[in-house]
């Protein structure tokens, strides 16, 4: 239970800042992986200290890993394989895929992280003096996580029938030490000038391979040895035969072990049997590699140099003493490999990551990463990938929460310093397992809005995600934003897709207001394609109206648009303050040759003007010349009115 | 191959000149990180906008209050740019960041003073906005206990704040904290701190919640293990959690969770909130002033008055551990044009933060270009 608890090391840096006497500090989040911290006065001693010189403030980043330039590509590349894993997941129902799928997702991330190394290393032969220590850093670190990734793979992920995982061990090794192919890469490169069997690591390189089990190509090595004759029947050839007749297990040969066992006992008694006659005696060197055939413990002692590390030297051990390991018992085998190379306490984290996943215990592994490495890319990938086969045990308590969200959640919080990988954050925080997007909604908040294309592609992620209140809210300050910069048109619209009925009515009232002081509509276009949505506010509809009316006012569509200002006076859904200049629209109508407004319409007409000269409350708002001129203008009305109805009577 | 520690966590510290002409008290982030605001004792508030290459410029700054200036909190952007600040001139401020045509008819953006809130008899110590979920309000408490929350009504005019309620604390209050949860069971919620200090005042922590049907705040839980002053106390995020968690800085630092009252709105019947410490973590050799949590509620800071900033995690089993450490070197650095920035481990310094000649900005200036939005828009669905 208590084994994950432990989760990073404890991080120390130091701010310099002499600028105040006091030592005190205070820190507060910018964001992200941002940090301000600055002095603060102490409220005691309000006024009796006055600080002389400048005051500072410090912005710290904490964790800056993921924003090299370098992680870029890996953080891209692997989201796409995370995303298309989860997809995966989702089609097929079964969260715990198939194992040959899984090795292929491994692959790809494994891919990804070997990709990335070659490139950094292009990069540092690149450039040779002045490149960036952290560069060296990052390859490393990429190392070392192709490394673990690798051997994770074939324990955790392969995982092969009857746990006979050793020739992919072999594999491992062979790919992630070069050693070999670099000692006969040696001796082979000098051959115009000394022949490779008298270059001075002539005999390591040929150990080397041995060690890594290339029997192969240790013969072919040995065919190089002035003394290796094909007639003659020597130590040579008895070697060559030796190396050449080895059996390798594998499981695909359709062989069964009990088989295999037989053939490697009856293999390793002839290697010991020659060993004993002393056929090797005359040339000390191939004894050894005899004597390495034969699994001696002690020729591994001799030539630890040449292994390296405990884990070489452990597979090599396996190779020769008990070639089908199981998976399980690996462990068993590490202690005595780990005892040749000074023991527990030598053990570095790179060391104790390894040992944990061969002593199969993932939790242990991707306990031991998360403290290790410096950022949270491995652990977070790997746990998600095999999280479902169970191989991590699952606790849960009140107060805990899933081990695969919580590591997706600390890997996308690494990434949310990145303004530019806002959409890979949200992805790794929307697959979290939990129900409903919690994580997911508070980061969406924290987005910044930089551009209307930006908002486009958050609101369809909100939508995608069911986030109402957060699209709602988006839209809200898109509409604020644009209201104070006086763009009533674009407010409006962001309004309406927030669904705001009040705030719609207010950038209504805002636009109406502009119309009654200046005559004419700025955004007023913006109505024409709002559609049903008009009627989300009643000062919204009435605005939609009221263009329709001087649309067909335009159009000289003269009783359809008389018709409907009345409507509009009648059904009381104009604002009062505007119901003057409503009027006054309907006078040019009165002109008109044919009578527009019957006798009933402009009694109607006629009330609405007289309910507005009761208006006090409305009348004392305005200026002096404002009521000057809104007293001319009823009279103005009245007339015409009059005129009318007189002349709709006589008609 | 072996060696992780090379692999250590690299930090990077950028200096900024404050400006202000005494010491801070206050630094506060706006909801994406892109403005601060900064107050200080000179009386003045400083806003400041990052640019595209994360440096800071100052673009505007004025006298807020006639004392120095406790707080300073932006409201949610959904209200517009809306700032608070509280002094010990007994007073809290909204103000309002407009867009105004200056003479030679290029916009310019100045912040309005909007109201003062002058409704405490002594120095206001906190000012905080409430949660967007429920309306634009605001809650002070100032040093004689008293709570007052406002409200405003109409969110386009912020002339006009209404005092809803005003609660009695009966000893100094320091700090208050709105709980952020979202949830419609969870009923709104605050957490105030007391700075009293006697020790035998009892508990120093109190939980408020409103009542629908009597309008009303009512106390509805006093941690009473909380016996030291408390300088600070902010509630976590909620994510969906069943729990509130409150981070509490008093003498050390505490962690608590809250389990909120049941969902019985009627107030016999409901079983009061109970409360549980999680953490309590004694590193800060002296008083804890301040936390914070960061966005995603998985990380909080805490600063003591010894110069030491700690961040805390909890790991997916619930238990905090320490997980950074920020130490204040008071060395006079030996060379002042040399980069007073230092680093956890090996690493070099990728960036020069000395900024000791940092251009002065005056008052207005128009924070760094906006993209030009695009007027049409297509497709709306919301």
């Amino acid at each position: 239970m208590d084994e994950l608890v432990e989760y990073h090391k404890v991080n120390e840096m130091v701010i310099r800042d002499s600028s105040t006497r006091d030592c005190n500090m205070i820190a507060c989040w910018q964001g992200g992986n941002k940090i301000m911290t600055f002095a603060p006065a102490l409220p005691d001693n309000q006024d009796n200290f006055r600080q002389t010189g400048p005051v500072y403030l410090h912005n710290v980043q904490l964790n800056t890993d993921m924003e090299h330039p370098t992680s870029r590509k890996l953080i891209n590349e692997s989201h796409m394989v995370f995303a298309s894993l989860q997809q995966m997941r989702k089609e097929v129902k079964d969260k715990s895929l198939d194992k040959s799928l899984l090795l292929k997702f491994s692959r790809k991330y494994r891919s990804i992280l070997h990709s990335n190394f070659l490139e950094i290393r292009l990069k540092l032969e690149g450039e040779h003096e002045n490149h960036e220590a952290g560069l060296e850093q990052q390859m490393k670190l990429y190392s070392m996580m192709e490394l673990i990734w690798s051997l994770c793979e074939i324990l955790f992920v392969e995982n092969l029938p009857d746990g006979a995982v050793l020739l992919q061990l072999v594999e491992w090794c062979k790919w992630h030490f070069p050693l070999a192919d670099e000692l006969v890469q040696e001796c082979t490169r000098s051959v115009d000038e000394t022949p490779p069997a008298s270059h001075p690591s002539y005999w390591d390189a040929v150990y080397a391979l041995v060690l890594q089990g290339r029997v192969s190509e240790a013969r072919d090595m040995l065919k190089l040895h002035p003394h290796y004759q094909t007639q003659v029947y020597d130590s040579f050839s008895s070697i060559d035969e030796l190396l050449r007749k080895m059996p390798l297990f594998s499981f695909y040969q359709g062989q069964s072990t009990a088989e295999f066992e037989m053939k490697w006992r009856h293999w390793q008694d002839e290697c010991l049997k020659r060993l004993h006659d002393g056929d090797f005696d005359t040339v000390i060197e191939l004894k050894t590699i005899c004597k390495i055939l034969c699994g001696d413990e002690e020729v591994f002692h001799q030539l630890s140099e040449l292994s390296g590390s405990w884990y070489r030297i452990l597979i090599t051990y396996l190779l020769y003493t008990n070639p089908t390991i199981n998976l399980y018992d690996l462990h068993y085998h590490s202690k005595l490999c780990i005892d040749m190379y000074g023991g527990h306490t030598e053990l570095s984290a790179l060391d104790n990551i390894l040992l944990a996943a061969f002593k199969f215990d993932v939790s242990q592994v991707i306990r031991e990463c998360c403290i290790h490495l410096s950022n949270w890319w491995l652990p977070t990938h790997l746990t998600d990938l095999i999280y479902y086969s169970e191989l991590i045990p699952n606790y849960s308590s009140e107060n805990s929460s899933d081990l695969r969200d919580f590591l997706l959640v600390q890997y996308a919080n690494a990434m949310s310093g990145v303004e530019s990988l806002w959409d890979v954050v949200a992805s790794y925080l929307a697959s979290c397992s939990t129900e409903s997007n919690h994580y997911l909604a508070l980061y969406v908040q924290r987005i910044p809005l930089s551009s209307e294309k930006k908002v486009a592609k958050i609101l369809r992620l909100c939508e995608k995600y069911q986030l109402t209140t957060e699209a709602q809210s988006i839209c809200k300050q898109m509409a604020m934003k644009a209201l104070t910069n006086k763009r009533l048109g674009n407010a409006l619209l962001w309004c309406i897709k927030s669904n705001d009925s009040s705030f719609a009515m207010y950038i209504a009232d805002q636009m109406l207001t502009e119309y009654a002081q200046t005559g004419t509509f700025s955004n007023i276009d913006v109505i024409d394609y709002l559609g049903p949505t008009i009627l989300m506010s009643e000062r919204l509809t009435f605005l939609g109206k009221y263009r329709d009316f001087h649309r067909l006012h335009g159009e000289e569509k003269f009783e359809e648009a008389g018709r409907l200002l009345l409507n509009l006076l009648v059904s009381r859904i104009a604002p009062m303050e505007l119901w003057l200049s409503l009027l006054m629209d309907a006078l040019p109508l009165l002109d008109k040759d044919k009578i527009i407004y019957g006798v009933e319409e402009t009694s109607s007409l006629l009330a609405c003007l007289n309910t507005l000269d009761q208006q006090d409350k409305l009348f004392s708002k305005l200026s002096e010349s404002e009521k000057r001129n809104h007293l001319q203008r009823i009279k103005h009305l009245r007339l015409s009115l009059t005129n009318n109805l007189a002349r709709a009577i006589v008609s | 191959m072996d060696g992780c520690n090379a692999l250590d966590q690299i930090y990077m510290v950028k200096r900024i000149n404050s400006e202000h002409k005494d010491l801070l008290h206050d630094v506060s982030f706006d909801f994406f990180g892109k403005r601060m605001a900064t107050c200080s004792s000179d009386q003045s508030v400083k806003i400041w906008d990052v640019d595209e290459n994360g440096e800071w410029h100052c673009t505007a700054s004025w006298k807020t209050h006639s004392a120095s200036v406790w707080k300073v909190t932006w409201a949610h952007p959904e209200f517009g740019q809306v700032l608070a600040t509280c002094s010990f001139d007994r007073t809290a401020a909204i103000w309002e960041e407009t867009v105004v045509e200056n003479s030679s008819s290029q916009t310019e953006r100045v912040w309005v003073h909007k109201v003062s809130l002058v409704d405490s008899r002594t120095s206001v110590k906190d000012v905080k906005f409430a949660p967007k979920h429920l309306g634009l309000q605001l809650a002070t408490c100032s040093s004689n206990g008293i709570i007052r929350i406002y409200e405003a009504p109409d969110v386009m005019n912020l002339t006009h704040w209404s005092l809803q309620n005003q609660i009695q604390c009966k000893i100094s209050c320091s700090c208050l904290s709105w709980n952020p949860s979202t949830h419609r069971n969870h009923l709104p919620m605050i957490a105030v701190g007391s700075d009293d200090p006697s020790s035998s005042g009892g508990g120093k922590v109190f939980i408020f919640e409103y009542n629908d049907q009597t309008r009303d705040w009512s106390k509805v839980l006093t941690i009473m293990s909380m016996t030291d002053a408390v300088s600070d106390l902010c509630f976590a995020p909620n994510l969906g959690r069943k729990h509130h968690v409150l981070a509490v800085a008093s003498e050390d630092l505490h962690i608590f969770t809250i389990k909120p009252s049941s969902n019985e709105t009627s107030t016999s019947s409901g079983t009061p909130p109970t409360y549980n410490q999680v953490a309590h973590f004694t590193d800060h050799c002296c008083k804890v002033v301040n936390v914070a949590w960061n966005d995603l509620g998985t990380i909080v800071i805490s600063s003591g008055d010894d110069g030491h900033v700690y961040l805390w995690m909890a790991n997916y089993l619930g238990i905090w551990r320490r997980v950074g450490e920020l130490k204040k070197d008071l060395s006079p650095p030996s060379d002042m044009a040399s980069p007073p920035v230092e680093k956890s481990d090996l690493s070099p310094l990728p960036v020069d933060g000395n900024r000791i000649n940092f251009r002065r900005f005056t008052q207005g200036r128009a924070p760094p270009t906006e993209r030009p939005l695009d007027p049409k828009f297509a497709g709306a669905y919301y």
